[in-house]
């Protein structure tokens, strides 16, 4: 289960994400970040609340990623959770982003 | 101040409001069966004629028919042409219009409850409507209409529907179709044909549908039988009254068209299912199965398994001698699951095998395999990678790991978790992002002596990963724990103790991601020849 509030601030979009990046959840979540990130040139990811991330979220992130490079904005993890930052350091991934 | 604005999207890991929406339909479907069984329980039997009695039953039967079809459909899979929504409207519509016809045999003649019998009747008229039309809807689709004619029906439909649903909706205040005199008795009106005029228009847009259909024989067959079933039953009581059966026709095609698209659905799942199964056994056939490995070899024991949650999963492990003296391992994990996730794992334990075996360190075999897999990753996709390299003579163990677990070693009678350090998933970053990331988040060869009687352990995260139904993991402390409590660090008992251990924990749950695990045990520090004695080690140790 996963959920995703967008708050929007000039050309500054942060996604609210609350629950898990699972495998199940991903594909979707996915679709949205890449919708916020074609919108805004700034987009940030606020993990608060995400309790939870697999490879296939760690996928979907990187992907955004990539897309938000391409364009030249920024994309920012903001507030990463203990799990989720383990995650993020165990696979190497912590250095692909810009966290916050 | 900039404007703000708020969205909110839900993902529930494939439900939305389709599937919800299917749920209430559902839902909604069984409270009218219950509501009939309800009805039936408190009908005064002896003021109904015989054939209402007949009705009635009918109609009980055909709502347990739809819910059956329903639940059906509802649980099936995602099939493009059985639209189950579509579906699942059909029969709502064919179980509501059975409920309305048992409601108006049940108010039919009691003179307190004549507005009701009007309201059921209106109604029963108005699904009468609805029906066909929605039929059409999930019918052009099995015809393979071309869309030009499709969108026009669709419009010649809607501008029907109306003045055919407002002569029904005015049957309220003026008798029309029928009338319910004091007595509360329902009659048909001399106009009452009207009401044919209607599906006369829907059976003249179907057979030129399918006249111009190119669809297989069958599926015409199943269409027409959707004509055919209700124009004979309307033949056959026409002028009659009495007898309401036409909803119990519709409800036989409908039963018709459901059991030839299930049928030619699971005849697609068992194509899918076979080509799944031999994928499985390939996969598994890839990875080196046969236990013992090396049986000239007693110096070392090792022992691996993957079990994948789907058919087949994107985890792998492999080893295989470099050398006479240098044993590789490796255990990685593919980004996802099922098909394309076993595809990449296929090409990456390939890789990884061919660097590995030019006798490349792991660091310089990890920045190989990145570069090749970075070409055409179109789909993103990223492995993590444990690579070490024994060096049998002398039990030193030269490892990498591209963002992998942390490896497990087993030294003076405990089990203890090795320290990370750095490491990134492979095809995660091209060699040119490689190139700007700081030199201790990169991937660097690490050595470790192992002595006779100690032993490793690797896996993937599925093994930490494993999830209890209080969604609480099974983690790198219970791991730990798991194999310090084996009866000994043979890998062949390792293994399968530590997956007792994880079945113990997540009670039963379903496994969500694929169990890897790969222990190797040195018995002796050989001198990497061919018929080395374990005895001998007694002498070097």
């Amino acid at each position: 289960m996963l959920n995703i509030d967008l708050v929007k601030q000039g050309n500054e979009g942060e996604l609210m994400m609350v629950g898990e990046l699972s495998v199940n959840t991903a594909p979707g979540a996915e679709k949205i970040m890449l919708e916020t990130v074609n919108r805004f040139d700034r987009v940030i990811l606020n993990m608060e609340r995400l309790t939870y991330v697999s490879s296939a979220g760690l996928r979907a992130l990187k992907r955004a990623n990539i897309q938000m490079r391409r364009k030249g904005g920024t994309l920012a993890l903001k507030n990463v959770t203990k799990p989720v930052m383990e995650v993020l350091e165990l696979t190497g991934f912590a250095v692909l982003f810009k966290i916050i | 101040m900039s404007k703000v604005e708020s969205m909110r999207k839900s993902i529930t890991g494939g439900k939305d409001w389709k599937s919800r929406a299917l749920s209430v339909g559902f839902a909604l479907m069984q409270a009218e069966w219950v509501a009939m069984i309800g009805l039936f329980a408190r009908a005064d039997f002896g003021r109904m004629n015989p054939e209402w009695m007949f009705n009635f039953g009918a109609d009980i039967v055909g709502i347990s028919f739809c819910c059956v079809m329903y639940y059906g459909c509802k649980s099936g899979g995602e099939d493009e042409r059985l639209t189950p929504q579509l579906f699942a409207a059909n029969l709502s519509i064919n179980s509501f219009a059975l409920f309305l016809d048992a409601c108006g045999w049940f108010v039919q003649g009691i003179p307190e409850l004549r507005v009701w019998n009007r309201i059921v009747n209106v109604l029963y008229y108005l699904c009468g409507l609805a029906l066909p039309y929605l039929f059409w809807l999930f019918v052009h689709s099995m015809l393979r209409l071309n869309q030009q004619f499709v969108r026009r029906t669709n419009r010649l439909f809607q501008i029907v529907l109306i003045p055919f649903s407002l002569l029904c909706l005015a049957n309220l205040f003026v008798p029309i179709y029928f009338s319910v005199d004091e007595q509360g008795v329902y009659r048909r009106q001399p106009t009452f044909p009207i009401s044919y005029g209607y599906s006369l228009i829907m059976i003249i847009i179907v057979l030129v549908g399918m006249v111009r259909s190119h669809a297989p024989r069958r599926q015409l067959c199943v269409v027409a039988t959707f004509i055919a079933i209700p124009a004979l039953n309307a033949f056959l009581t026409f002028g009659t009254f009495g007898i309401s059966t036409q909803y119990i026709a519709t409800l036989i095609s409908i039963l018709l068209i459901y059991s030839v698209l299930f049928a030619e659905q699971s005849k697609m799942l068992t194509a899918t299912e076979t080509e799944l199964g031999m994928a499985a056994a390939i996969q598994t056939n890839m990875l080196p199965n046969s236990f013992p490995a090396f049986p000239s070899r007693d110096e070392f024991e090792i022992y691996a398994t993957m079990e994948p949650a789907k058919e087949v999963g994107g985890d792998f492990y492999d080893f295989f001698m470099v050398d006479e003296d240098h044993l590789a391992m490796v255990v990685a994990d593919v980004s996802g699951k099922g098909v394309p996730a076993a595809l990449f794992s296929m090409i990456a334990k390939t890789m990884l095998k061919m660097k590995a075996q030019e006798k490349l360190s792991p660091e310089e075999t990890f920045a190989e395999v990145n570069a090749s897999l970075c070409e055409n990753n179109e789909e993103e996709m990223f492995v993590t990678v444990w690579l070490g390299v024994l060096e049998l003579s002398t039990g030193e163990l030269t490892y990498a790991d591209a963002g992998h677990e942390r490896l497990l070693l087993y030294q003076n009678g405990t089990w203890s978790v090795l320290p990370k350090a750095g490491g990134i998933a492979l095809a995660a970053l091209s060699p040119e992002e490689l190139a700007l990331v700081s030199d201790a988040a990169k991937c660097h060869n690490r050595t470790i002596r192992l002595r006779p009687g100690d032993a490793i352990f690797q896996y993937t995260d599925g093994v930490t990963e494993a999830v209890r139904a209080d969604q609480s993991f099974f983690g790198e402390k219970r791991l730990l724990a798991a194999a310090n409590s084996a009866p000994s660090a043979k890998p062949k008992e390792l293994l399968p103790h530590i997956r007792g251990c994880i079945d113990a924990f997540v009670q039963g749950a379903e496994q969500n991601d694929d169990i890897t695990m790969l222990a190797l045990r040195l018995n002796a520090q050989g001198k990497g020849r061919r018929g080395f004695r374990a005895g001998a080690a007694k002498d070097g140790a």
